[in-house]
């Protein structure tokens, strides 16, 4: 019963979302002079008739309420509109976006919620010893070096070394080449971004699974665990690891919002074509509708990653399963 | 103050330097941060001497001047026949100290000659004189944003607090909201509805304001229930049975309980918001480039040459970092470890 309360609970935040930030967007746009077309009409060779055509196809000389209603009518369709700037469905252009987004998400969760927790239990069992005071310098230093720092000191390394492609998904001449060849270098081009990306994560988590693990290992039953002669591996895993996990989960949820926005910047430094990219274009060129679909796709995709990590604390951690919906720490 | 530890002291003097810097900003560089000179585009680091091209020793540092050698390739060539020594305390351009004091007086200089001691950018704009004019954008933006972000938090905070009920309940549950948005592309299509020009009193405002508009929640949570805690203590209850008011319980029993709360919060929030206008300057939606701040001065990054030759426009680099570490650390020492949202 909590799981579905709780979906939704996240499914009516999100419909209230995507009403306030599309109707803000969309209605606040209009009061700037200018559109889409705008650039066209300084070109000589486009005919006035021809923009105005080009206007009235896409619903643009409609009055903005008007615009605004035929865009959440064709929503509820699952019609996100068109994008003018890439000449395609928004759909297909936020789809394809998304998948190239989560070529650099989906690792660096990876990397950095697995690595984070273990280092951070780790710190929690070396307090006072020389690794321990090593990891407590380290991750200030890394703690203080955001996505955007790092990005631009890859770029910097790369540039200097030539150890690394300088942004971009594949080499331009891989055209036709196998698919070993293809993943060789996709695989190569991937370092550089992941890493500034997850090592961010991996801090962060490393610090919050510190403070849980060292309250953790305070508790009378790790002692007890310890007296009664259990293996220090068990202890480990079963005493420290287990009972300090959920408050890494109940932030990670949080955490993917972080992801995003630094996957956004990384996207803009590396060229990387994916959903951070896209809005910024949809940004420059004035495509209401592809940056209205951004913000709406990445909503969902917060969304979705908060959804999980309350049915994982709900899964994991009975004593949150008692009371209704309160899942919340 | 009293419960900071030795880093903690030692992190606020660091911070307390770097915001002096930032305001002696025209004292400490010898050029103005908006004076252009195409004849000095991308020219390197001024190269202090104490020995000359024919070995000989100076007692007294000097520099040679640049020449552009090759305008191609944008190298310079020092001009080894004449030695221009430094100057401590010279005459140079007017300013005000401050803002307020009337003065032409800089750290160093060379006369006769232009000194440039971090080199210069595309336009040939002095790039420490740069730096630290957007430190000063920063420390603008840190002080705003955070004036925003603590009153935003402490009237939500407490209104909810204190109103308890369904309005305690709704605004809380806008908070969470607020938390489970995805900031920076939120920033960006409400970025888009605001005009592309701006003041840069406009601009302080608004990157201030949208980042705090997103960032208030952990505040506001945080002043609720302290104000839940304050509610059931013995000396409010006291105070309602003698017939105060609710502002007067509010004001006179609850508020003097907070400022230690809102400074830690404030502490954690403040690399938010530095960050955040660095990162909103460098996609292009905060800062224009004639204004000096951090974030413009990485845009450089989208001439490649920047990376392979002039590495010295990467500059704020090292600035944010010391900067964020220096934050990080005091919030440390405040003894709350709690995550800031990064960016």
């Amino acid at each position: 019963m909590p799981t579905v309360h709780l979906i939704l609970k996240r499914f009516a935040q999100l419909l209230l979302l995507l009403l306030l930030v599309t109707a803000a967007t969309s209605l606040l746009s209009s009061l700037i002079p200018g559109d889409f077309f705008a650039a066209q009409e300084l070109d000589p060779t486009i005919s006035r008739e021809t923009i105005q055509q080009l206007r009235q196809k896409h619903g643009l000389d409609q009055p903005v309420l008007v615009q605004y209603a035929g865009w959440l009518r064709s929503l509820l369709k699952l019609d996100l509109g068109y994008s003018l700037f890439y000449q395609a469905p928004v759909a297909d252009v936020l789809l394809s976006a998304l998948g190239k987004t989560l070529w650099l998400a989906i690792p660096a969760l990876l990397i950095g919620t697995i690595g984070g927790v273990l280092l951070g239990t780790l710190h929690a069992t070396w307090r006072g010893r020389p690794a321990g005071f090593t990891l407590d310098v380290l991750s200030t230093i890394i703690l203080s070096l955001p996505s955007l720092l790092l990005g631009l000191g890859a770029m910097l390394l790369a540039f200097r070394t030539g150890w690394f492609p300088l942004g971009s998904m594949n080499a331009p001449t891989l055209e036709g080449a196998n698919m070993f060849t293809w993943l060789i270098d996709r695989l190569h081009h991937l370092i550089l971004p992941v890493a500034c990306l997850s090592i961010p994560i991996l801090a962060i988590i490393e610090l919050i699974q510190h403070t849980a693990a060292r309250q953790t290992l305070d508790e009378a039953y790790v002692r007890s665990a310890r007296a009664r002669g259990l293996s220090p591996w068990r202890i480990f895993t079963r005493h420290l690891l287990r009972p300090s996990l959920n408050t890494v989960i109940s932030t990670s949820g949080p955490l993917f919002g972080a992801v995003l926005s630094g996957s956004l910047v990384l996207e803009v430094i590396f060229s990387w074509p994916g959903l951070g990219r896209i809005t910024y274009d949809a940004l420059f060129s004035r495509d209401v509708f592809l940056l209205l679909g951004s913000v709406i796709a990445s909503s969902v995709l917060l969304v979705i990653a908060n959804l999980a990590a309350d049915i994982m604390l709900l899964r994991l951690d009975p004593r949150t399963r008692s009371t209704r919906g309160g899942v919340m720490p | 103050m009293r419960q900071l530890d030795l880093t903690g002291k030692l992190v606020l003097v660091l911070i307390a330097l770097l915001a002096l810097a930032a305001l002696l900003g025209d004292f400490l560089s010898s050029n103005p941060p908006q004076t252009q000179n195409l004849r000095m585009f991308y020219a390197p680091p001024a190269r202090i001497h104490l020995v000359d091209a024919e070995g000989r020793f100076h007692w007294w540092p000097f520099v040679h001047s640049y020449l552009l050698a090759d305008p191609l390739s944008t190298t310079y060539k020092e001009q080894t026949a004449r030695p221009y020594p430094l100057k401590f305390f010279g005459e140079g351009y007017p300013y005000r100290l401050l803002g307020l004091i009337p003065s032409s007086r800089h750290l160093v200089m060379a006369p006769g000659t232009e000194f440039h001691p971090w080199g210069t950018d595309e336009l040939g704009r002095d790039v420490l004189a740069r730096t630290l004019a957007g430190a000063r954008t920063s420390l603008m933006i840190v002080l705003c944003g955070i004036s925003i972000y603590a009153i935003l938090g402490l009237a939500v905070g407490a209104f909810a607090g204190l109103a308890g009920g369904w309005l305690d309940s709704a605004l809380m549950r806008v908070s969470e909201f607020v938390l489970a948005l995805p900031a920076l592309y939120l920033i960006l299509a409400l970025r888009a509805v605001l005009p592309v020009r701006m003041s840069l009193g406009q601009t302080v405002l608004m990157v201030a304001g949208t980042i705090a508009a997103v960032a208030w929640p952990p505040l506001a949570r945080a002043v609720r229930g302290q104000i839940l805690q304050l509610v059931s203590a013995g000396f409010v209850e006291a105070a309602i049975s003698f017939g105060c008011t609710r502002w007067q319980v509010f004001s006179r029993h609850m508020l003097p309980a907070l400022p230690a709360l809102i400074v830690t919060q404030a502490v954690l929030a403040a690399p938010v918001f530095l960050l955040g206008e660095v990162v909103l300057s460098f996609l292009d939606v905060g800062f224009q480039d004639s204004a000096e701040s951090w974030g413009t001065m990485l845009r450089s990054l989208k001439d490649p040459r920047v990376m392979t030759d002039f590495w010295w426009n990467l500059a704020p680099l090292g600035l944010v970092f010391l900067t964020l570490l220096s934050m990080n650390l005091l919030a440390g020492s405040l003894g709350k470890k709690e995550i800031a949202r990064p960016y």
